[in-house]
């Protein structure tokens, strides 16, 4: 064993390495040096911005959105966005309002939804609301948002009070509360899609690129096989094999169950390739050589080393998740009513007539389209702050 | 210090040492024979065509506490062999035996605790380092693997090596890229080091690094043997640095050993006209040189089809002065890269052995034509 | 004196870089003249690859750019020429072939069609004329059966033989200047020594000149006529390479030489010279090379109090002196064609700043022998 005696720390050493300008620095390790380059990519900077916003509004969607998502007024289905206004014929006022709708009855008997520009109601911040729980924990009632009631029943009238900052769908729901909810679904489905696949794409393709021989053989014929199908295909084949009604919560995990059943193969072959071109440099063999176990050498010498690209791989692979998701609830096959995601909210949008009378209900196209993009920004500018060639300079 | 060292030759049984006057004898490792051939596949169905016989039948003995180098060109088998006899590419034949015991013959627990024992320094100062490591886990790291310090005793045994091989043990907390080459190769000494080895393959130590550098990492691998009593297997390419370094010297060419002698002794006597023109062909930092340069023709053959007879015989001047001067019904013709030759028939014909030559004793080479 | 084929004068180039700018050529003034091989020696970072880049102003800009300085050929300067006329001084009148030979051929093209493309871009001539020349190039860089190699691609050859088709494509047009860019690092030792000899044999025909850029002493000692040594981006020693072998006057130079290695001196220690090579974007103030100067620190020793002064370098507290940390010393002609960049030299207050210019031809050329008595030479010369 290494004898003290000759390994002292008092000995003098007379090799000055570092020359008298060396001062010293802070340390930079990898993940710091990927982080400051990350951050002079401004498009990426962006797209994180609007992921954490996206973000936030999924996790404090009970606090953000006016209304809860299963709140209907039944009366006030595809009510149009309100217009928030400050001023109006009876004058201006720094603070917004609307004017409360109006149901009347028209000469054929037709309900007709209108505002009332006789009234206003304001919109107010940090209001009561209907309670809820601010992360499952924390008992609430305030909302960010929230506009002032007005009597219901007025000479024969009826008015509604409500904020529709984005208009209503067909059970008189408010879009954007619902949009709020939904963040939830969409926003965590593409994540965890994303998580679980590389769990599974980084043991299958470790194992098969450290081990080589038959299990590579082997591993690399599944992967194969799942690659030959369409993706789509295999997307609606998988949904088949669970049973047609569950809650939704067991919908959402089998979504998430399938997405990385699709998702996992391509990865687990990149990943193998990477760990085949790792294991020949000479600090794998150096771990070797000092007598490291397998598993050891797996988990601390050559997956680390694919940590650039796995982050990279995995930003841009979220959308793709997302477009998933999205594309079962669309069907009717993943999130079902009442609870929202962004792609069931969007079912009512393949209706063209539907599209052409209330062209707010592809709100949530918007915001799939914004998560998508700020995921790909992100991951753009991931790829250039993690790009090895850098990293010596 | 050899407690935990295998020195029975039973494979698994980690015996402490019988007698030590048996020991000192025999080297401290003992090639024989040793073979790496790797397969040429090709086709759908991975067909096996060929074989590249990077390795082929390489035997020498490396002394405790001594260096053996072993020069020889790009594709001569020279890194192979290092690796081989660690076990880092499976063997095809042959045998290495570390202090009598079959090191070919462990596995699992028993060959990671031998493998303690045997240890590397890399070429590529970039690629020998694990760059998401700080430099204290990749030198403490093996000490905690093998239960041998932990904690504040691991650290402070990092700071001694940093120490050691020069490096202020502040860098512990630093990463691979904020150091230069020379210092990289510093830090995979001091990593080989760790595990207190009396073994070590140098892998072109200094090759990849700036001349003012190389000086420096020589010296240091030189203080360590002689602090140590380390024995090295020295692999380069430059002939000046191994010769420098080793007390005796291997040459390899198409994945055989032609010549080996003490390293004085193979400079100013060589035996294998290959052994001549390395040694002309290194420059000579002197503006008036005062030998001639012998320039071969020719490139090296590739090891997957090596030549008949002596590996060499298709580059060699020596076999086709003696077929020019001897008898016509010894020599024959041969086509080689476009030129017709006369060379010895039996150079063509036959591997020529390792045999002693005029000089001192255990000089060997493997050379028809000369005495 | 004749006058220089090319002249590099005061060159300076800098690189923006994520920690700032960064200045790797700094002041260079080289004098090439025809026919002489001119070696630029130094290690990794000093700047001599730059300095030989910029030649042709292939510099990446950004984030390089050439600050100041000219590179004059035949009264016209390379600098301001435009890209247009650039184009055809390269390969033309200047050619330059690299240490890589695998990554310098495209690969999905034959060895004829990449030649025949250097000759076609700057010589007017049929398709068949252009396959002539290309096959004679092939046959001057000694490379057997020509017309079939023309048909193959780079992958099917060695790396000596890449080189050698290198060379005949960078010789098709017959430029004045070669520049050689550590042109034989990426070689077995004999392989190399095919090449250098190819290079000086093609040299004294066709009376070239080369610009041999590499860090190897042995290759400079037998090759160049004059030597620039370059350290920190700085030109810091210039002379004839018999004069710079036999009586350097830079403690760098110095230093180097004893620092390698020679064939004949077994297991004696190497001199070694201590600290790292410094990393262009923090060169120390005052001579760049005194935190690692043994001339420096020996002569502090002696001197009084106020003149030296103590340094750190790496846990090491040593005393250097003042002026070294202080003072940049600027390149002189310490002797007689003879130049350097070091104050402790004793004649460097009283020598001239002149322009570094050399027309001086080595005085030996190594000389090969394929065939022969090859033991006996080896035996007779070895010993000497």
């Amino acid at each position: 064993m290494p004898d003290a005696g000759t390994l002292s720390p008092k000995q003098p050493q007379t090799d000055p390495l570092v020359s008298s300008n060396d001062e010293q620095v802070e340390v930079h390790g990898p993940g710091k040096i990927a982080w400051k380059r990350f951050r002079r990519h401004r498009p990426g900077m962006i797209g994180l911005g609007i992921l954490i916003i996206l973000y936030a509004m999924a996790i404090f969607a009970d606090f953000v959105a006016p209304y809860p998502y299963s709140d209907e007024e039944r009366e006030l289905n595809w009510a149009p966005p309100s217009s928030v206004r400050f001023s109006d014929a009876n004058g201006s006022s720094f603070r917004p309002f609307i004017h409360p709708f109006r149901i009347n009855i028209d000469e054929n008997f037709n309900t007709v939804l209108e505002p009332d520009p006789s009234q206003r109601c304001y919109i107010r911040f940090l209001v009561e609301g209907e309670p809820y729980k601010l992360l499952g924990l924390i008992p609430m009632h305030t909302r960010l948002i929230g506009v002032d009631t007005v009597p219901s029943q007025q000479g024969g009238t009826r008015y509604f009070s409500r904020l529709y900052l984005m208009g209503a769908d067909g059970g008189g729901r408010d879009i954007f509360s619902r949009i709020c909810y939904g963040a939830r679904v969409s926003m965590t489905i593409g994540l965890l899609g994303a998580l679980l696949v590389l769990v599974i794409g980084l043991t299958i393709g470790g194992t098969s690129g450290y081990f080589g021989g038959w299990i590579d053989d082997v591993l690399q014929r599944l992967c194969e096989m799942v690659m030959l199908l369409p993706g789509f295909y295999l997307l609606l084949l998988l949904r088949f094999a669970f049973p047609a009604s569950m809650d939704s919560v067991q919908v959402y995990f089998a979504v998430i169950l399938i997405l990385s059943l699709v998702g996992w193969a391509g990865f687990a072959r990149v990943i193998r390739g990477m760990v085949l071109s790792i294991r020949k440099e000479d600090y794998v063999q150096a771990a070797r050589a000092v007598g490291l176990s397998n598993g050891r050498i797996i988990a601390r010498h050559i997956l680390p080393n694919t940590m650039g690209y796995v982050v990279v791989a995995t930003t841009l692979r979220i959308p793709g998740y997302i477009l998933g998701e999205s594309a079962l609830s669309l069907l009717g096959l993943g999130i079902m009513e009442p609870t929202p995601s962004w792609g069931n909210m969007l079912n009512r949008a393949m209706d063209i007539l539907e599209l052409n009378q209330h062209p707010w209900v592809l709100w949530p196209g918007v915001f799939i389209f914004a998560a998508i993009m700020a995921f790909n920004l992100v991951g753009d500018g991931l790829r250039d702050a993690v790009d090895p060639r850098g990293l010596t300079k | 210090m050899i407690d935990s060292v295998p020195t029975d030759s039973t494979p698994g049984s980690l015996a402490p040492a019988p007698a030590d006057s048996l020991a000192r004898d025999r080297p401290l490792v003992q090639v024989r024979d040793l073979k790496t051939h790797f397969p040429i596949k090709r086709g759908v169905f991975s067909k096996t065509v060929g074989y590249v016989k990077a390795v082929d039948g390489v035997s020498f003995d490396v002394q405790a506490g001594k260096t053996l180098g072993l020069v020889g060109e790009s594709g001569c088998g020279k890194t192979t062999v290092g690796r081989t006899l660690l076990r880092l590419i499976p063997a095809t034949s042959g045998s290495v035996h570390y202090r009598g015991s079959d090191f070919f013959a462990y596995n699992g627990q028993d060959l990671r605790r031998l493998r303690q024992k045997m240890q590397i320094i890399f070429q590529d100062p970039v690629s020998s380092l694990n760059p998401r490591m700080t430099i204290g886990n990749i030198i403490g790291e093996p000490l905690q693997v093998h239960g041998i310090a932990k904690g504040r005793a691991k650290q402070e045994m990092v700071a001694s090596l940093l120490n050691r091989v020069g490096l202020d043990p502040a860098y512990a907390v630093r990463y691979p890229h904020e150091f230069s080459g020379g210092q990289r190769q510093r830090i995979g000494i001091a990593r080989a080091l760790s595990l207190s080895p009396d073994f070590i393959v140098c892998d072109e130590p200094v090759s990849a690094l700036d001349v003012s550098i190389q000086s420096q990492i020589l010296n240091l691998l030189d203080d360590l043997q002689k602090e140590r009593s380390i024995a090295f297997l020295f692999i380069a390419h430059n002939l000046a640095v191994v010769e420098h370094f080793s007390d005796d010297v291997a040459v390899m060419y198409l994945g055989k050993i032609v010549e080996k002698a003490g390293s004085k002794e193979l400079y100013s006597n060589p035996k294998h006209p290959y052994t001549m023109a390395l040694l002309s062909a290194v420059p000579e930092p002197n503006p008036r040189p005062a030998r001639h340069r012998i320039v071969l023709t020719g490139e090296v053959p590739s090891p997957s089809n090596p030549p008949t007879g002596c590996p060499f015989h298709p580059r060699c001047p020596l076999t086709r002065q003696a077929a020019k001067e001897g008898n016509a019904a010894e020599s024959t013709e041969i086509t080689t890269g476009g030129r017709r030759l006369r060379v010895l028939q039996k150079c063509v014909a036959e591997v020529p052995p390792l045999e002693q030559k005029q000089g001192e004793a255990g000089h060997v080479a493997a050379c028809w034509v000369t005495k | 004196m004749p006058d220089p084929l090319l002249a590099i004068k005061d060159l300076n180039v800098a690189f923006d870089t994520e920690r700032g700018q960064i200045r790797p050529v700094r002041d260079v003034s080289i004098d090439i003249y025809p026919g002489q091989i001119v070696a630029l020696v130094g290690e990794s970072g000093c700047g001599k690859s730059v300095t030989a880049l910029s030649i042709l102003r292939l510099i990446p800009q950004p984030p390089g750019k050439i600050l100041s300085g000219s590179v004059s050929m035949e009264g016209r300067n390379l600098l301001e020429l435009p890209e247009k006329e650039m184009r055809s001084v390269r390969g033309k009148d200047i050619a330059m072939i690299f240490q890589e030979p695998m990554t310098s051929l495209n690969p999905v093209y034959t060895i004829g069609d990449q030649i025949t493309e250097t000759v076609k871009l700057h010589q007017r001539v049929r398709n068949t004329e252009a396959v002539r020349i290309a096959e004679d190039a092939l046959k001057d860089v000694g490379i057997a059966d020509p017309r079939r190699r023309l048909n193959e691609y780079p992958h099917q050859m060695s790396g000596g033989m890449r080189q050698r088709v290198m060379i005949a494509m960078a010789l098709s047009c017959q430029p004045k200047l070669l520049i050689a860019d550590e042109p034989t690092t990426a070689l077995d030792v004999t392989i190399q020594a095919q090449i250098l000899e190819l290079l000086r044999k093609l040299q004294r025909e066709k009376g070239m000149s080369i610009l041999l850029i590499t860090h190897d002493l042995g290759v400079v000692a037998e090759n160049a006529d004059v030597v620039a040594v370059m350290y920190a981006s700085r030109v810091v020693e210039f002379a004839g390479v018999e004069d710079l072998f036999d009586r350097p006057q830079h403690p760098y130079t110095e230093g180097l030489f004893r620092a390698v290695p020679k064939l004949g001196d077994l297991r004696s220690r190497l001199e070694q010279i201590p600290g790292t090579v410094p990393n262009p974007a923090r060169f120390p103030g005052g001579c760049k090379f005194h935190p690692r100067c043994h001339r420096s620190r020996m002569l502090a020793q002696e001197a009084r109090g106020e003149d030296a002064v103590e340094i750190t370098s790496a846990g090491e507290k040593f005393r250097v002196l003042n002026r070294c940390v202080k003072e940049e010393p600027e390149l002189r002609e310490v002797e007689p064609a003879h130049w350097a960049r070091c104050h402790q030299l004793p004649q460097y207050d009283r020598a001239p700043v002149t322009i570094p210019k050399l027309e001086h031809r080595r005085e030996v050329n190594s000389q090969a022998v394929e065939e022969g008595d090859i033991e006996k030479i080896i035996k007779q010369e070895i010993h000497a």
